[in-house]
């Protein structure tokens, strides 16, 4: 084995262990290793560099669609159908759907479930998956022998999936697929804007069907990603800020540095009270932990500790300078 | 510079002109059994280079360094053949334009590494599959399996090397399989 072979041994061994999470100790005793010689660099770099792009092997492994084509899918999750062609359409579409029967041996199971504004309710899936929902939420689950469907209509939700790889785990929101690799992540759907963060493991999110061919994108432990129309884009993300946007789940809005109509915004989406932030004080910026449901309270502080004007008018708080 | 923002430029800039370099280097130099590790060494010149100024001209800066790192191990070996040197005296006329077959698109590229995984022995692509496409840990693969979590690692480290040459090694177009595996078995059959 020549010198360089055995370097690279060593730098596949340490890229295997970092992957799998290296404590404090090995981390140091790592970057010491690289730190020893450019030549360990650099051959650890050209591994990591390959291995990444193996990433994309998950892709190769696509589920079939869970219905005959992404249109029914949508069709399959509006709550009402609004008009007579489109409800024509869905009779089609029906009939497509059990075309396809075959193909899962029976009706699936279909479940829907629903929080309020303010709500916030927790599952377990037949699977055994969790899944809490946040305020003003609306999913539907399907659970078949050979996949296990939630079509995220409205709101948002985080799911700890129970990992089975025979039965994958797929979350339908807008027009995107999201389908689980054994993982942690929350979905978001406002309106057209979709934002999926990943909070431990992998997923693929891609557009189902024949109209969009694009590769899946891969997201990993710390990462958004943000779907709008066409456009995807992954970010990554430290763990504080995935932590801190998750902190719903405690019933808890945490910030840091954000816009005091950003933070509105936020709170909005937990109370039928509004509250809207006229002028400059829409770009002041603050920090901290509030609870969700405690909009008046909110509304309260921060008036009091940026000496800024509130005027409740029925549901409307008006903050301005 | 911070090690962050010269390991990006090395992976974007530098690692993918890896097919021309190592046609470069096998064009030059005497021995092409070593030319593995003459790469290696030439991106480790690269790197140490870099540290104090990011070269404007990557290509350009990526045959500069692999001509003086050819030359100093020339002079460095007592017997020099002739025509050696004046080979390298004219290793500045060398091709600039980026070569077509490196422009792989990514659906190709994908392509590529499927067949690379389908060539891994099948312990080995087991595991791969499991960790890439299923996304276990390797704990998980190993009791799935029913080994040692050293077995798995071992099989990791096994993948890693093999889909490393064949994601860059696919890049180079005069050699249908580039790769020291492929390298070492050609000189065994010779």
């Amino acid at each position: 084995m020549s010198r360089i072979d055995s370097i690279e041994e060593k730098a596949a061994r340490w890229l295997a262990r970092e992957e799998e999470g290296l404590g404090p100790a090995m981390r140091a005793q790592f970057d010491a290793w690289l730190a020893e010689a450019d030549l360990h660099r650099v051959v650890y770099l050209r591994l990591k560099s390959a291995w990444r792009q193996a990433d994309r092997l998950a892709a190769l492994k696509r589920p079939e669609p869970p219905f005959a084509t992404s249109r029914s899918v949508r069709a399959w999750a509006l709550p009402r159908l609004p008009s007579a062609p489109m409800r024509a359409l869905a009779a089609v579409l029906v009939v497509a759907c059990l075309g396809v029967g075959g193909y899962f041996g029976f009706l699936p199971q279909h479940d829907g479930y629903m929080t309020a504004i303010g709500q916030r309710q927790m599952l377990r899936l037949s699977d055994g998956t969790q899944v809490e929902l946040n305020t003003d939420t609306l999913l539907r689950t399907k659970m078949t022998a050979n996949r296990r469907t939630v079509i995220l209509v409205r709101g948002e939700a985080f799911f700890d999936v129970v990992h089975d790889a025979k039965r994958p785990f797929v979350v339908l929101v807008g027009d995107r697929r999201i389908v689980d690799v054994g993982t942690k992540f929350s979905v978001r759907r406002d309106s057209d804007h979709i934002r999926v963060l990943v909070s431990e493991g992998r997923v693929t999110v891609d557009i189902p069907g024949e109209k969009h061919p694009g590769l899946p994108v891969v997201a990993k432990a710390n990462e958004v990603v943000i779907a709008k129309t066409d456009e995807t884009l992954v970010v990554p993300k430290n763990q504080q800020t995935v932590v801190d946007d998750l902190s719903w789940r405690r019933g808890v809005l945490v910030f840091n540095q954000q816009t005091l109509a950003d933070a509105a915004a936020q709170f909005n989406r937990y109370s039928t009270k509004q509250i809207v932030v006229k002028g400059d004080a829409r770009n002041l910026r603050i920090g901290g932990s509030f609870r969700a449901n405690n909009i008046e309270g909110f509304a309260q502080l921060v008036s009091e500790g940026f000496e800024l004007k509130v005027e409740e008018n029925g549901d409307t708080i008006i903050i301005s300078n | 510079m911070d090690h962050d923002k010269l390991d990006l430029w090395f992976m974007r800039e530098i690692l993918p002109l890896e097919g021309d370099l190592v046609r470069y280097l096998r064009h030059k130099w005497p021995d092409s059994n070593e030319v593995p590790d003459l790469m290696q060494e030439t991106y480790a010149r690269i790197y140490e280079a870099a540290r104090s100024e990011l070269p404007l001209q990557a290509r350009a800066f990526v045959f500069a360094i692999a001509r003086n790192l050819m030359i100093d191990k020339l002079r460095r070996i007592s017997v020099v053949s002739i025509e050696t040197v004046a080979d390298f005296d004219d290793m500045h006329v060398i091709d600039n334009e980026p070569d077509p077959e490196r422009q792989v698109t990514a659906r190709q590229e994908l392509r590529l590494l499927q067949l690379a995984l389908d060539e891994l022995p099948h312990r080995c692509r087991q595991i791969v599959v499991m960790k890439k496409v299923e996304g276990y840990s390797q704990r998980e693969i190993a009791a799935k399996m029913g080994v040692t979590e050293v077995v798995v690692e071992h099989q990791v480290v096994k993948a890693m090397r093999l889909l490393t040459q064949a994601v860059y090694g696919l890049r180079n177009s005069t050699m249908t399989k580039a790769g020291r595996v492929q390298l070492r078995k050609r000189r065994k059959d010779q």
